[in-house]
């Protein structure tokens, strides 16, 4: 596969990992060591003014590529809020764009997406943002300059692995920015599949951190990514409607 | 205000970065919010916070 690089940084795993949600921050740093990863997404919430957020001291800033998501963001206003105060808690212009008004199935809202991101890209944010499966809103965003699109495989957490294939392989198709695969990817074999179907990475989180054994579960998911990038580039056998024999058609016994 | 919570700081605080201090709150990844207006961690010494301003507190935590 040609190397992935998101603007203009390049990154040796297609494998990105979420933080949130894991037993430990000591079974955390394992996992994110086990998965390969080098890019992980945090989250921005209140400093407790009681009991300090041990999570942070877990996550190495030096080799990772930390991305703040806007979780928590009803509307295009409330992620432009968590986005700049992301910045400038981290330095850094990179910011994982999630608009999710609805809590039971989190999914994005792709009109306070579309125009949250539209001021990002010009406030000189790096935006990857979370969206639905949606071809014609993924052009939209890479059109406003978006470095890359998120489609989700089905609801945060579910899960439930890639239920949106059909529409991922247009997006895939037509896209010019990379694709990522992020949302609802419950084992290795999803992942494996998003990376078979085309995309360029996929992120998973709760996959990994509520499994019994997270830091297993990443290598696993590690695996599975690279185990799909290798067949690609091993040039597969295309799908075929009728059989065709694996055996010799001559010397049969009479 | 900070972070929601009626706070009561001694009388002898002016900064931002003072605040940061009585809190035991480390500066380093923290962004902070004075009556909604985002101030840039280079000017945390310099800014001024005054009795019934409203603070926001915010860092990183574990998310997806």
């Amino acid at each position: 596969m040609k190397k992935l690089v998101i603007a203009g940084r390049e990154f040796s795993s297609r494998l990105f990992v979420g933080t949130g949600k894991y037993p430990s921050p000591e079974i955390l740093s394992k996992a994110l060591d086990a998965s390969g990863t080098d890019l992980v997404t945090v989250a921005l919430r209140r400093v407790s003014l009681s009991e300090p957020d041990p999570t942070l001291s877990a996550i190495d800033f030096d080799k990772y590529l930390v991305v703040p998501n806007t979780s928590g963001a009803k509307d295009a206003e409330e992620a432009l809020r968590l986005a700049r105060l992301a910045r400038s808690a981290s330095g850094l212009d990179w910011i994982k764009l999630e608009v999710t008004p609805d809590p039971v199935y989190l999914l994005p809202d792709p009109y306070e997406t579309q125009k949250a991101a539209e001021i990002l890209v010009k406030e000189g944010f790096t935006v990857l943002p979370y969206i639905h499966a949606d071809p014609t809103l993924s052009k939209r965003l890479e059109e406003i300059g978006c470095a890359a699109v998120m489609p989700l495989g089905s609801p945060i957490g579910s899960a439930r692995g890639i239920k949106t294939e059909e529409f991922l392989n247009i997006i895939i198709e037509q896209a010019r920015v990379p694709v990522v695969v992020d949302a609802g990817l419950g084992m290795p074999s999803h992942a494996a599949k998003a990376i078979e179907l085309g995309a360029d990475a996929v992120l998973a989180n709760t996959a990994i951190a509520v499994a019994k054994d997270p830091v297993m579960m990443a290598h696993a998911f590690k695996l599975a990514v690279q185990s799909a990038e290798a067949a690609l580039d091993s040039c597969p056998v295309e799908e075929h409607k009728t059989a065709s024999p694996s055996s010799p058609l001559t010397g049969f016994l009479e | 205000m900070i972070n929601g919570k009626e706070t009561e700081l001694p009388e002898t605080t002016r900064y931002v970065s003072e605040v940061l201090d009585l809190l035991n709150i480390n500066s380093k990844r923290v962004a902070v919010e004075l009556n909604e207006e985002i101030i840039a961690p280079e000017i945390f010494e310099k800014t001024i916070v005054q009795d019934e301003d409203c603070i926001e507190i915010v860092s990183f935590v574990g998310g997806g």
